[in-house]
């Protein structure tokens, strides 16, 4: 069957899929984030804490997404068939971007800029919120851009365990070893991420000091 | 006593050691009220270490520092720094931040009325010769250098502060606006009664400003006195100093 033919007869079961991907991804990104950025920023304030977040997330980074996938079902509470494992996965695999660069950017912030503001008298909170975050924001959005862009991918695997999405239609065809319909989730999965690539870099250029006060970008 | 007045920061029998090296003293100073003292000295005298224990950004390893007839220690921290005026080299300036709301940081940390904060900054830019209305969007970067610095004295000023603590301030810019900043910074001390601790590595500019020069030298007070002092002194490493001029 060709793609326009299966596209024709299945517009809304792709529509679906769709909305479904980009709940996984959305969800799965905002966890993440959540999770991420404060974990980013212990990072900066305890020496001791680098090394083990660091590795941490990069370990598990390495572990093939097939696998996690795996070793995730029989497990208790976080495991087992369905949309929910799925999350715990991608949470997993979008920690590593945002932790990164979360602690990036705020050490990248300039050693006098910090000075000065805990010289004028800003608490540390105060130095995190009025300095450290806003200088560090378009380092950090760059890193949930990544996560999210790298969870479009992954969260087609997701259908392997019952999670649906547009990677559905991708295991599908290969049972079915029908082109067309494995193209079904696999277009709209990379226009998805392309959107939202595009969308998140237009966040980035809003919230960028750089960009706002007309200086030459990174 | 070189001056009279009362003494707004003094450091008794300070030292300071970092990893196991002395980097600062034993050192003795007295900054009285209203004065400009300076501190001249070579890279690594230990200039800048003293200023940072005045605001409490190092803690002497030995001795006491007192500002403000208080100890530096039994200040809070938060407390004695907004009390304190701090200007960098560059003026420190957030870069994220417009030129107003630089100058207006410490009194938004302080929680004052937004309105009052717009009418202080509109007069203290006024005061450092950046007219608001001109100014007060810009960016950081889109000022040159001298004005950074008055931006930043401006900011250092935001919150009324008995004392000044300034860091090279002028270190960054051309001969000429430096010594147009150095005659306003000093008119403008004096005006206000600031009392100013003043860290620099060109005599000359300590010359101008200072009405007490401390010439340090690893990490000790070798010479203490007024500028007309300093121009007569026997002392081998004033006498160095002064052929630089």
């Amino acid at each position: 069957m060709s793609v326009l033919d299966f596209t024709l007869r299945n517009g809304g079961e792709i529509a679906y899929r769709s909305a479904q991907h980009l709940l996984l991804v959305g969800i799965s990104t905002a966890i993440a984030v959540a999770i991420g950025v404060p974990l980013g920023i212990a990072v900066t304030r305890r020496r001791r804490l680098r090394t083990g977040i660091l590795g941490a997330t990069n370990v598990l980074q390495t572990v093939p997404s097939l696998a996690l996938f795996g070793f995730l079902l029989p497990l208790p509470l976080l495991g087992g068939i369905g949309a929910s494992t799925a999350i715990v996965a991608l949470v997993v695999y979008a920690l590593l971007p945002i932790v990164r660069n979360t602690y990036v950017g705020i050490s990248s912030v300039d050693a006098a800029v910090r000075d000065a503001a805990v010289g004028m008298g800003m608490t540390e909170r105060e130095v995190l919120r009025l300095v450290e975050m806003p200088l560090a924001m378009p380092v950090v959005l760059a890193g949930i851009r990544t996560a999210t862009v790298i969870g479009v991918g992954i969260a087609t695997i997701a259908a392997a365990i019952g999670a649906g999405g547009l990677g559905d239609f991708i295991f599908r065809g290969l049972a079915m070893v029908d082109n067309g319909v494995i193209l079904a989730g696999a277009v709209p999965a990379a226009l998805l991420a392309l959107a939202l690539d595009g969308a998140l870099h237009l966040l980035e250029r809003r919230v960028d000091w750089r960009a706002r006060s007309g200086e030459t970008r990174r | 006593m070189l001056l009279r007045g009362a003494v707004v920061v003094r450091l008794s029998d300070v030292t300071v050691q970092l990893g196991g090296r002395r980097v600062l003293g034993p050192l003795n100073l007295e900054v009285p009220r209203g004065a400009t003292v300076v501190l001249v000295g070579r890279s690594g005298s230990g200039k800048t270490t003293t200023l940072r224990l005045v605001n409490r950004l190092l803690e002497p390893t030995r001795g006491e520092v007192t500002v403000l007839d208080r100890s530096a220690t039994d200040w809070d921290p938060v407390r004695l720094r907004r009390s304190i005026g701090y200007v960098i080299q560059e003026g420190g300036l957030f870069p994220h931040m417009t030129v107003s709301e630089n100058v207006g940081i410490v009194p938004r940390l302080e929680g004052w009325p937004q309105q009052r904060r717009r009418e202080r900054v509109s007069a203290l830019l006024d005061m450092v010769g950046m007219p608001a209305a001109q100014f007060a969007d810009r960016a950081p970067h889109q000022l040159s250098g001298g004005q950074r610095q008055r931006v930043g004295v401006a900011r250092a000023l935001a919150a009324d502060p008995d004392i000044l603590l300034c860091d090279e301030p002028f270190g960054a810019v051309d001969p000429i606006t430096r010594a147009d900043l150095q005659r306003e910074f000093a008119s403008l001390t004096a005006r206000l009664e600031k009392t100013v601790l003043f860290v620099t590595h060109d005599v000359r500019e300590a010359l101008t400003l200072g009405d007490v020069i401390v010439v340090l030298e690893e990490g000790s007070a070798a010479f203490v006195g007024t500028p007309e002092v300093f121009r007569d002194s026997d002392h081998p490493l004033v006498r160095d100093l002064r052929a630089l001029l």
